[in-house]
């Protein structure tokens, strides 16, 4: 039993505005709640209760807003602006190391992970495959020419 | 592997039976129906019932494995404060549909549930008496008291007694909770001018239609009503004067977003009626109080106010005395499973509130509508109330064999009474259950 | 005895030696302060201090005639023994005679106040029965061992609401019927593997205390609970204990194993 909703396949029982805000990266529980407000959506209905016209109408209100894909391109926008204007943020985003002045000494293990030039959006299932950026100090400046 | 499938097309040298064997067909995997289960994996769990504790306790039938309890009187208006009864094949059957037993009242026990009368039994008795010649703003009660006192089942007992009238109406709300908290649809009816709740009114006039359903059809009603018809049946339905009853109004399957005017329509019929008392029940009614901000919200995604709620209005507008029943009372239950609101307390002339406090904390909408709503504290059990709760108990062999062994009746009560919290009735039980 | 005796002495000598040290340095605290004794700044000229110190008298003491420390251990159990003696002459020649305690009865100093002859015969009467416990020990037993991270409430809770369960579907006492179960289930051995010289394994059968079979059973019983359906241990485990009850737990098989292999390995067991 699932219901679809812009190409994402939603668990019928699950509640409207939890199943929006985990499927859409740029949605969180907030924006979602707001959409079931507007179209008088009750706020504990399930994904099963949606008739054809409200499931058209959710994603209508869906397309308006800044989701996916261009949601992530806002983010990745950020990070090459701060790299074109040389800040030592962009730097460390190149290098694939911690940006607000954390130690490196042990661990950044999450900046080691996500901070890149081409950062990867996550919480959501269709996400674009992108290359395995490499990090330390030689691949930082590989990238600064790549960039 | 390869040779093997070679082989068996041709003939091979030694003609085993295994060989000229026809390869077993694929076994099908069978169509899944219904939810699939998160986890995907098979579970390793086979046995035993798959359910809650709550759900275990009151959905096995387990009440049919106790012995029936002899020398139990069935509740009546005549019974005299003090004595175990228990409640008529009738009154378990209203009651029932009028939500009125709880998972964790320890009915289970029991073939069919015990209840003390207590002097606060008395007190409802007198109440229903005079709701019954008077009109029901002259009867508004709010019954307040702590955790485990008995608020829900001094409910049970006034509507056993008001059924015991048999010629009353109960309008029964058991969890005023349901109104609040977001989990029942809702929509805008311009006409009414209100939100509804529709699947809310569904059960509700189930509940109204299946208890009061004699004195219903005893009830003429007095002025035309037409709604739009649940298009399986019929367009257009209508009741018209003379030749319908009040039950065939409650009767009517209209569409969902009719119901509130259905709602409307039974309410006006029952005020303009002054042969029959009509009794609303409100069960949770601190929820109310508690949250008047509910969890629903309109178009612009700020939360609505309770009394823009058709059901929620209509309790408040019965609570304040702007809407009445000609006969009949209005019987209000708080319950300490919501938050402690001083908008509860202020309306009822028990408190007074700073000026100054916020509005999120301190409603005066809700407050002024609960002006003139007597208050009625409830009180604990005394010692001889303990005293034949725990002799019943131990008629029905719920106590364990070791503490009867080692302690006479008369200390166990006296015991019990300290345990209780002097008498707290839901401490008792847990008292008498619950130390091994 | 003597050592005893011996000890007293001693203690009494040394307290006067430490009240005169503390009677010698007054103002041993403010020295060592940073605040100066002066409310002006002046630097403290250390020698006028001590000079000051010195000058004061040390308090004086009244120190009991017994702390004289004789230097000879000899002499002390000497002039201890003597002093016996004169309490024995004493003891022999007058008697006892215990007037301060004869005003007030035993039980006026145990309660305050005089009891009447009723409420003294309820006491005696109560006297030889035990305080009763607060947990049954098999059910105490039993919640600990379902206790995880300290959380004992929670523990009793599932305790509580699975006996409840037994109680409702099999409407008998629940603490006997777990009793009944440890009865049927527990194993009257334990298998334990040793290493003989020969570099050679021997399994042995090993005898149990109560508490240890006990233990072994409830092992079985959370085991066969954790195989049930029920989202909720207290439904999982209530289960399984009307099933043990009706002889039905895997518990049996795992017992009549175990007694199966100490029937066959009974030649190692140790009598000693």
């Amino acid at each position: 039993m699932v219901t679809h909703i812009m190409g994402k396949a939603f668990s019928a029982k699950q509640p409207v505005h939890i199943g929006l805000a985990a499927k859409f990266y740029g949605l969180g529980l907030a924006g979602a709640q707001k959409i079931c407000a507007k179209l008088g959506l009750y706020p504990w209905m399930r994904m099963h209760q949606l008739s054809e016209q409200q499931i058209l109408a959710v994603t209508k209100e869906l397309s308006e807003l800044t989701l996916e894909g261009n949601a992530r391109a806002i983010v990745r926008e950020n990070i090459q602006l701060k790299r074109r204007i040389g800040s030592y943020a962009g730097l460390r985003h190149a290098m694939g190391l911690p940006v607000r002045g954390q130690g490196t000494r042990n661990n950044a293990k999450t900046a080691k992970k996500l901070n890149r030039l081409e950062r990867r959006g996550y919480s959501t299932l269709t996400r674009p495959e992108i290359p395995q950026q490499a990090t330390g100090m030689f691949a930082a400046f590989k990238n600064l020419f790549r960039s | 592997m390869l040779r093997s499938v070679h082989f068996t097309s041709v003939r091979g040298f030694h003609s085993a039976a295994v060989l000229s064997a026809k390869a077993a067909a694929p076994v099908k995997k069978k169509a899944v129906h219904g939810y699939k289960k998160v986890g995907g994996g098979q579970s390793k769990k086979t046995s035993g019932v798959g359910k809650f504790f709550h759900e275990y306790v009151s959905e096995q039938k387990l009440d049919l494995k106790a012995d029936e309890l002899n020398g139990v009187d069935i509740l009546k208006k005549s019974t005299k404060e003090n004595t175990v009864v228990k409640y008529s094949q009738l009154h378990m059957k209203k009651l029932i549909i009028a939500g009125n037993f709880k998972h964790n009242q320890y009915r289970e026990l029991f073939k069919t549930p015990i209840t003390l009368v207590t002097k606060d039994t008395l007190k409802m008795s007198k109440f229903v008496e005079n709701s019954i010649e008077s009109s029901s703003k002259d009867n508004r009660i709010c019954i307040l008291g702590e955790n485990g006192i008995g608020k829900s089942t001094l409910l049970g007992q006034t509507q056993a007694l008001i059924s015991d009238q048999g010629n009353s109406i109960i309008l029964p709300i058991p969890y005023a909770t349901q109104l609040v908290n977001g989990r029942n649809d809702y929509y805008f009816d311009k006409n009414l001018n209100t939100y509804i709740q529709p699947m809310y009114l569904k059960s509700f006039l189930h509940k109204i239609r299946t208890i009061n359903q004699e004195i219903l059809k005893k009830i003429p009603i007095q002025s035309e009503y037409s709604f739009e018809g649940n298009t399986r049946y019929k367009s257009i339905l209508k009741a018209t004067p003379k030749r319908d009853t009040l039950f065939e109004l409650t009767n009517l399957r209209v569409t969902p977003r009719q119901r509130g005017k259905q709602l409307e329509a039974i309410i006006n019929e029952l005020s303009k009626q002054s042969e029959i008392p009509v009794f609303l029940t409100v069960d949770n009614f601190s929820a109310i109080t508690s949250n008047p901000r509910t969890e629903y919200r309109d178009v612009n995604n700020s939360k609505i106010h309770v009394s823009k709620f058709q059901l929620s209005s209509l309790i408040l507008d019965f609570a304040q005395g702007s809407k009445n029943f000609q006969k009949g009372g209005v019987i209000l239950v708080t319950s300490t499973d919501d938050k402690p609101s001083p908008t509860l307390y202020a309306g009822l002339g028990l408190a007074t509130v700073d000026p100054y406090t916020k509005n999120t904390v301190y409603d005066h909408e809700v407050a002024s509508k609960l002006k003139g709503v007597e208050s009625f504290d409830m009180s604990r059990f005394s010692k001889e109330n303990v005293s034949s709760i725990v002799k019943k108990f131990i008629d029905a062999k719920i106590f364990n064999n070791n503490e009867l062994k080692s302690n006479s009746v008369d200390s166990i009560i006296n015991q019990k009474y300290i345990l209780s919290g002097n008498g707290n009735p839901g401490e008792l039980i847990k008292s008498i259950l619950f130390l091994h | 005895m003597f050592k005893s005796v011996l000890r007293v002495p001693v203690i009494s000598s040394a307290r006067p030696a430490i009240q005169k040290r503390a009677a010698l340095f007054p103002t041993s605290v403010r020295l060592n302060s940073n605040k100066s004794i002066n409310n002006d700044d002046e630097p403290i000229d250390l020698a006028k201090e001590v000079e000051k110190i010195e000058s004061q008298q040390p308090v004086e003491i009244e120190t009991p005639k017994q702390a004289t420390k004789p230097e000879d251990p000899d002499e002390l159990a000497q002039q201890w023994l003597s002093a016996i003696k004169d309490i024995r002459k004493q003891i022999t020649t007058e008697g006892v005679s215990p007037v301060e305690k004869e005003s007030k009865s035993k039980w006026f100093e145990k309660f305050g106040f005089e009891p009447t002859p009723e409420q003294i015969a309820k006491m005696e009467s109560l006297e030889e029965r035990p305080i009763p416990l607060k947990h049954d020990p098999v059910v105490e037993h039993f919640t600990n061992m379902i206790m995880k991270d300290g959380k004992k409430a929670r523990a009793q809770r599932v305790m509580n609401n699975a006996l409840y369960i037994v109680k409702l579907q099999l409407r008998k006492d629940p603490v006997e019927v777990l009793k009944e179960i440890l009865d049927k289930m527990s194993p009257l051995m334990a298998i334990r593997t040793q290493k003989s010289r020969a570099a050679k394994s021997v399994v042995m059968p090993v005898p149990l205390t109560e508490r240890q079979r006990h233990r072994t059973t409830f092992l079985w019983i959370l085991e066969g609970a954790e195989k049930r359906r029920s989202p909720d241990f207290e439904v999982r485990l209530g289960e399984e204990l009307i099933a043990a009850y009706e002889g039905k737990s895997s518990g049996y098989d795992k017992r009549l194993q175990i007694h199966k292999t100490a029937m066959l390995q009974r030649a190692y067991v140790k009598l000693r």
